[in-house]
């Protein structure tokens, strides 16, 4: 995860600026009046576009002293994802829920201070709904890949799967996975040892 | 449009679309597995696998399977699962069918979930059965030669 440190008595959009950041700025009492339907509890029947717009600025919202602004490649994908209509794939995929993102968000959190996890995680979205995060480990294969794929698979009820699997055995390991830090947390430590062990 | 044409030979090769993001090496990820209705395209009504335009920008790739690769022996939760294939032609996809999945047929069930398919309860029994299709399906770099 790339970091800026910025002033903190900057005003946020200024801070933004600064820190380079390619997503698009308004004023802060604009953010400050969409989040107030946020947090009356009035995300039922919110638009797309204002649940992107929250999912984009709430690392504002949410960042402590001293100011820190990220910019972080997966959290774009997360929102492109969010972006995604029914039937993305040409057939009938749903959309990735807000609720799957949400999930997703507390795996790549965990998954970057996890230190363990080499590498960019691939975050796509899942066929059946939901979203699909991978990381991958051990050497080059002939066939171009790599011979230890895992990863958390979370559909659009939120409810999330850890799996792993070594392609040079048959199967697969999937096990159902609690929503909580702790236990992604855990989950993902599992993931860094089966793939260092590639 | 042509008519339902069943049974699928077991032989006969599926082709489904997939992307980059689908695959690592020549296995397919099981994200771009949809349980409930696989979408693939069949060798017998498919003029050109290799020489087709993408189905669509992301979906430019090919992966390959067949009914004789789909798993067997598939319990979960001490019930049986299946995949099978169900014709289904469009309007503008003639080789259109899919492979779906449901509990085997038995003395109570003898139809088990055919033709329809349904999906076992939990998250993780889901997620089984994907990957166990997606390990038989094999991607090709490029286009398959017939």
């Amino acid at each position: 995860m790339n970091t800026y440190e910025v002033p903190s008595r900057v005003p946020r959009a200024q801070r933004a600026e600064a820190a380079g950041h390619p997503l698009p700025i308004l004023p802060d009492y604009a953010m400050r009046s969409r989040f107030t339907s946020f947090d009356a509890g009035a995300v039922r029947g919110v638009s797309r576009e204002s649940a992107l717009f929250e999912l984009i600025y709430d690392a504002y919202r949410n960042s402590a002293v001293p100011q820190v602004v990220e910019h972080d490649p997966a959290y774009e994908q997360l929102v492109r994802l969010l972006l995604l209509e029914d039937g993305w794939d040409g057939h009938t995929a749903p959309s990735p829920s807000r609720a799957s993102v949400d999930v997703a968000r507390v795996v790549l959190q965990e998954a970057a201070r996890c230190e363990g996890l080499s590498g960019p995680p691939r975050i796509t979205a899942d066929v059946e709904g939901g979203v699909a995060i991978y990381f991958f480990g051990g050497d080059p294969l002939p066939d171009g890949g790599v011979p230890r794929q895992a990863g958390v698979l979370i559909n659009n009820d939120g409810e999330g799967v850890l799996y792993m699997r070594d392609r040079r055995d048959a199967g697969s390991k999937v096990e159902e996975l609690q929503n909580d830090s702790a236990t992604v947390k855990a989950a993902l430590g599992r993931i860094a040892k089966f793939l260092s062990e590639g | 449009m042509r008519d339902r044409d069943e049974p699928i030979p077991s032989s006969e090769t599926l082709y489904r679309w997939i992307s980059v993001g689908d695959v690592n090496g020549d296995e397919v990820l099981p994200h771009a597995i949809d349980l409930a209705r696989t979408s693939v395209n069949r060798d017998k009504y498919w003029d050109d696998p290799a020489g087709s335009p993408p189905f669509t920008k992301e979906k430019n790739g090919l992966a390959t399977t067949c009914e004789d690769r789909f798993p067997t022996d598939v319990v979960l939760n001490e019930v049986g699962y299946e995949f099978f294939t169900f014709d289904l032609p469009e309007n503008d996809n003639d080789a259109h069918a899919e492979i779906r999945s449901g509990r085997k047929p038995t003395k109570d069930r003898p139809g088990g979930d055919r033709p329809d398919g349904k999906k076992p309860g939990s998250a993780a029994a889901k997620a089984t059965l994907r990957t166990k299709l997606a390990e038989v399906m094999t991607v090709h770099p490029a286009r398959p030669p017939r």
